[in-house]
């Protein structure tokens, strides 16, 4: 069975992070792959070890995307693959376009994505890959099984727990709770150094480079919040909370 | 401005976060229509006194998404709305995705604010998992998500819209897809993400029954009729397995923004505290003073939980 994992390069968020111009300080800045993504790469891996096949992990980006396709590598996946791009700043459809593409020349069974990446939190790419390649995408899924052709798979959505079934191939997009994603191990980490990074024009892919149509105005930090007032009782807090703030 | 308000249910009844997305009718000087999926027809009573002109009921019971792609597009292209709304939901979200895709139309997810400034619409939106707020200005028509909670419920009025019923046109991907089952996952009543009251634990809770120390807390403010009321956590005591990641507030949790939140023995790690920096107000509860929980809380208590949160619970 052929797994694809789409990934993404994103700033390690649980570092601070600055604004620069119109655009977060790049400098000193750690990339990671998106957190929602490595469930993916971990679903995939656990599956292939299960009943055989392949794992290739793809990304599009410029070409420092390729530590984190290195990463991918070292955490197990067959084949790392970078469509590259300068332009940061492409449209969605465009992403999409290159990743279904791929997807149609090399056939897979099963995509995995993260949920949404947390640089732009909008879960939009699977979504429209789903309808470039004509088959159904199943967001924020929490269990996933094969079964004679079909994927049975368990999502938590809104407080409701849904079973879903559905023909492969498909699209899923994880969700934390799927799996625990593994540490690269000594041997991956060694075979990722050496491997070697396959790399796709767009053009090779025929698909045209359109830019964002949404319009960035202003980045701005979160508002601060002014000091804690601490109280010594239980029966000071209780007073504070119903005439102060009055929301008890 | 004309506005689809694309609704969701709790149970037999519409939530909460669907009812605030009705204040963009004002908040955008809009016509407002509203599309929602429910076999029962009784739902729509409540809604039309949100005043939207036409209701569409799509009568079908557990429906997901891509069932109402069909529905939304055609309905689309007789009224050519210049926005379609949604709650900021994992329904919400998903539905809006397939919207941009199959509409082909541009999609924000998770606003925080919006705002209409000489005919553009302007809205906020948290990134980088809340650390940094981005301004965007929209081109329309587009598909937008609300984050929960942050619109107010409007007041209602006594308008009546007009209903049309319609069956659902399937799912967009054939019927290769299919729900087999639906339940609801018990136990809380009210997604830490909608609540007006959040009750959070954190590492210092020590086990799986320290959230029944919070739990008690919960029933006594829920008796006090001031909002609906929830369990939230820190990654701390979800990945120590002591509660469902569904509770989990932060990075790879929920982003919320209740009245109150009242924190109980979490530390208050950056990847906590970008889920709920925006709590109205944010009580600290922790026996360490140096806590950084205390530097964002509006309120702190330093001590331990154990006897603060009994205490709390008794004399409120």
């Amino acid at each position: 069975m052929k797994f694809l994992v789409f990934i993404k390069r994103v700033p390690d968020t649980s570092l601070p992070l600055r604004i620069k111009g119109n655009e977060i300080d790049k400098e000193g800045l750690t990339y990671v792959i998106n957190p929602y993504d490595e469930y993916g790469i971990e679903e995939a891996l656990r599956w292939k070890e299960k009943i055989g096949g392949e794992v290739v992990a793809i990304t599009v980006g410029n070409a420092n995307s390729k530590d984190i396709l290195k990463n991918a590598i070292a955490m197990g996946v067959d084949k790392a693959v970078l469509i590259e791009v300068e332009n940061e700043n492409i449209s969605p459809k465009t992403i999409a376009k290159l990743l279904s593409e791929y997807a149609k020349r090399e056939s897979f069974d099963v995509i995995f994505a993260g949920k949404q990446s947390v640089d732009k939190v909008q879960g939009l790419i699977p979504v429209l890959v789903a309808k470039y390649l004509n088959i159904p995408v199943v967001p924020y899924i929490v269990k996933f099984e094969i079964q004679d052709g079909k994927a049975v798979v368990e999502r938590e959505v809104d407080g409701n727990i849904e079973k879903i079934e559905v023909k492969i191939p498909a699209i899923f997009t994880c969700e934390k709770g799927l799996n625990e994603p593994r540490y690269p191990t000594l041997k991956g980490i060694m075979k990722a150094k050496r491997a070697q990074i396959p790399v796709i024009n767009p053009n090779e892919l025929g698909v045209e480079i359109k830019e964002e149509e949404i319009k960035k105005i202003e980045l701005k930090l979160p508002p601060d919040r002014p000091p804690a007032k601490i109280v010594e009782s239980v029966d000071e807090l209780i007073k504070l909370l119903k005439e102060e703030a009055k929301v008890l | 401005m004309k506005i689809l308000i694309i609704g969701e249910t709790k149970g037999d009844k519409i939530r909460e976060s669907t009812l605030e997305l009705f204040s963009l009718k004002e908040k955008l000087s809009a016509n407002v229509d509203f599309l929602i999926s429910s076999e029962d027809s009784k739902i729509i009573e409540e809604i039309s006194k949100f005043g939207p002109n036409k209701i569409y009921l799509i009568k079908k019971k557990n429906t997901i998404p891509c069932e109402l792609i069909g529905n939304i597009k055609e309905i689309n292209e007789k009224e050519k709305y210049n926005l379609i709304v949604t709650s900021g939901t994992s329904f919400g979200k998903e539905i809006s995705a397939l919207i941009s895709a199959f509409l082909e139309i541009p999609l924000l997810q998770e606003i925080v604010d919006i705002e209409k400034m000489n005919n553009k619409l302007k809205v906020l939106k948290p990134l980088y998992t809340n650390k940094i707020y981005s301004l965007f200005e929209v081109p329309l028509p587009a598909v937008l998500s609300f984050s929960p909670r942050s619109l107010n419920i409007p007041e209602k009025n006594e308008k009546k819209g007009e209903t049309i019923e319609e069956d659902s046109k399937g799912c967009i991907f054939g019927d290769e897809i299919k729900l087999i089952e639906r339940k609801e996952k018990g136990g809380e009543e009210v997604d830490v993400a909608e609540a007006d009251i959040v009750i959070s634990g954190g590492r210092g809770l020590g086990g799986a029954e320290g959230f029944e120390v919070l739990r008690k807390l919960a029933e006594k403010i829920k008796s006090l009729g001031k909002g609906t009321v929830a369990i939230g956590a820190s990654r701390a005591a979800v990945d120590a397995g002591w509660i469902d990641h569904s509770h989990q507030v932060g990075q790879t949790g929920k982003i919320i923004s209740p009245q109150l939140y009242i924190a109980c023995g979490i530390s208050g790690a950056i990847q906590h505290i970008v889920g709920m920096r925006n709590s109205k107000v944010i009580v600290a509860i922790n026996k360490d003073p140096e806590a950084p929980i205390f530097k964002i809380a509006t309120y702190g208590i330093v001590g331990d939980l154990f006897k603060i949160v009994p205490e709390l619970t008794e004399k409120l």
